[in-house]
């Protein structure tokens, strides 16, 4: 893979956890703001063995020890799959782009077979593009919420702190793309990647924080708090903004589904360069079968326990590893002279 | 794999969703009613046909359905301005529409009874009698979103614009179906109370005759201390001439609303709202305290 930017790692990232946060069910508590504040410094915190790892050290260790690509295709698979659960859960009808709820996710991985197809570096091309449509679109929602606002209903509170946090966690799994990304960014990693981390926590802020101030006692009617604030949202009194958020909501999910299946790939490539061409389909094909049987708070939970693993305890035994080597060489070097 | 990628791209070319449907196969609606007495009963006057006769049916699915059938049209009710209730309905049909159905959030509710109402209905001009009415200071902000919000609250109560003689009236409309109208002079108070906005002229009669006075903004600061609920209202005039004589005004109205709501058991002010950020659990049979103060600058 081609190097990419680092302002095209950050849109990619947040693209994919956008996703998630939109389909986060539950989102309307005060203690939940703080929770979510507090996720978002724990996972700047499992961030930084990754990005200390020297440069090209997942596809040294991949090459190494394939049951550690497998591990990782497995769980983007499953991320990729709750994707999917979550459409089919969460979609409301109207955010559809086509009638019926497997119709739409056949026709959505289509689109994700194709974008995948031309590999990571163009969806990470594409990603500021994704990420202007979709500022605009929330600046609408904004706009539209803020007509409704009742600010005398924020309040601090410390309910819900520890389910939310958890809740976050299992909503990240784009956090194991990290190691795998960062490696092929130019420079600025760290900055791209706390970048990320910050715009994401603050988008599910902003939403929590539209949900009680404008949904108000709405909020809890309906299960998912983003759909119920586009359905309040309408600023515009002769034209709907369905549209607008029809957009997003597919484009979102297509940059979620496309990242895991562009990671898939790119792994199932250094592993076995002849799986190049099939690992895509395969890859969409194996995401929509455990989408079909699984909800998403199954896939949810493998995702919550799988992420430390993958993101914190292999990255930071490899950067022990890797600087007690660099102790070793010097004392080497230090008894050659 | 090269074939497979150019007809996925074909194959999209198919899926412009402009080759099935025209504009003369939907019925957009610019007002819906319900009445539930027994079975539900759905009304609608839409934009090309006028009024079309209603259909009955146990659910809005099948209403729809009916309506569809009768007018020959795939029915789109995102761009209603109106919705008509009566004291038969519950809100529930109407929360259907919100979120399933695409109803704006901001369609007005009115509270009237839709058989009557669609015998000879004059949409366009009640739709703007509230919205100017609103904007005017002379009733407060009401709309779907905000009778829904209001109706699943502890005391089940909903703020409605009723068709009155000169202006909109209001009437607090409970779950259970019965209503209470406000007097005038509640109702001003209830726009003071919920209103966050302004920028209109009000006459005030003083011993020196009738004198205009413009409202630059308005905004309501709520807050609970031991125990008791204070509400204060801030209007900015912009001018030091007749703010006694507003302040008074409006402290009178504001008492008249507060009395007239707790009278009806009902919370269209954010009751619940406050008690609960205060760590109160509100119930509906707990006596509640409000102290009213006015501030005109």
């Amino acid at each position: 893979m081609n190097k990419i930017h680092n302002h095209q790692l950050t849109a990619i990232l947040f693209l994919s956890g956008a996703w998630s946060v939109i389909c986060i069910p539950s989102l309307y508590g005060n203690g939940q703001i703080s929770g979510t504040f507090a996720a978002c410094l724990i996972q700047i915190l499992c961030c930084l063995p990754m990005l200390a790892l020297r440069t090209g050290t997942f596809s040294n260790q991949i090459q190494k020890h394939k049951s550690l690509g497998i591990l990782y295709i497995l769980f983007f698979l499953i991320c990729g799959a709750n994707g999917f659960s979550q459409l089919w859960e969460a979609a409301p009808p109207q955010l559809l782009p086509a009638s019926g709820k497997l119709t739409a996710a056949v026709l959505i991985a289509l689109t994700c077979f194709y974008t995948s197809s031309a590999g990571l570096r163009a969806t990470a091309r594409a990603a500021p593009i994704v990420m202007s449509i979709f500022i605009i679109s929330l600046l609408v929602l904004i706009l539209g919420a803020w007509n409704r606002a009742d600010l005398s209903r924020i309040a601090f509170r410390t309910t819900d702190f520890l389910p939310s946090i958890r809740t976050y966690f299992s909503l990240s799994g784009e956090l194991a793309a990290v190691w795998i990304l960062s490696d092929t960014v130019r420079n600025h990693k760290n900055a791209a990647v706390n970048s990320y981390l910050i715009a994401k926590a603050a988008f599910c802020i902003l939403i929590l924080f539209f949900s009680i101030t404008s949904g108000g006692r709405l909020i809890h009617l309906n299960g998912y708090p983003f759909f119920t604030l586009t359905a309040l949202s309408q600023p515009l009194q002769g034209q709907r903004a369905d549209a607008l958020y029809i957009l997003v909501f597919v484009m979102l999910h297509i940059m979620h589904t496309t990242l895991q299946t562009g990671l898939i790939e790119h792994i199932a490539e250094q592993m076995y360069p002849i799986a190049e061409k099939w690992s895509a389909p395969v890859s969409l094909i194996f995401m929509l079968i455990p989408a079909y049987f699984f909800k998403s708070a199954v896939l949810e939970n493998m995702i919550f326990y799988s992420l430390p693993v993958l993101i914190l305890l292999i990255p930071l035994s490899l950067r022990i590893r890797q600087f007690m080597q660099s102790i070793h060489k010097k004392e080497f070097t230090h008894e050659i002279s | 794999m090269k074939f497979l990628k150019i007809s996925i791209s074909c194959f999209f070319l198919l899926l412009t969703g402009c080759s099935t449907e025209t504009i003369s196969d939907r019925l957009y609606t610019q007002a819906v009613g319900l009445s539930c007495d027994g079975k539900l009963s759905f009304y609608t006057e839409d934009f090309n046909q006028g009024i079309n006769p209603p259909v009955e049916g146990i659910s809005i699915a099948e209403v729809l359905r009916q309506e569809e059938a009768l007018n020959g049209g795939k029915i789109f009710i995102g761009h209603t301005e109106l919705l008509c209730l009566d004291g038969t309905c519950t809100l529930n049909p109407a929360e259907e529409l919100l979120f399933e159905k695409g109803l704006s959030p901001a369609c007005k509710v009115l509270y009237a009874k839709p058989e009557e109402y669609f015998q000879n209905p004059d949409n366009i001009s009640v739709i703007h009698m509230i919205r100017m009415s609103e904007q005017n200071g002379l009733l407060c902000r009401t709309d779907l979103a905000t009778a829904l919000s209001e109706w699943h609250g502890i005391w089940k109560t909903a703020l409605l614009p009723v068709q009155k003689e000169n202006v909109p009236g209001l009437v607090l409309l409970h779950k259970d179906g019965h209503c209470t109208e406000l007097s005038d002079f509640a109702g001003k108070g209830m726009y003071w109370l919920r209103q966050n906005t302004g920028n209109f002229t009000m006459t005030l009669q003083t011993p020196e005759g009738e004198q205009d006075l413009l409202i630059k903004n308005c905004r309501t600061e709520k807050r609970m201390e031991n125990g008791e609920l204070y509400y204060h209202v801030i209007i900015r005039t912009g001018t030091q001439k007749l703010n006694q004589t507003l302040q008074r005004l409006v402290e009178k109205q504001c008492q008249a609303a507060v009395h007239e709501m707790l009278a009806a058991r009902a919370d269209v002010i954010g009751i619940q709202d406050l008690l609960e950020n205060s760590g109160i659990r509100p119930e509906a049979n707990m006596p509640l305290k409000i102290q009213l103060s006015v501030t005109v600058q």
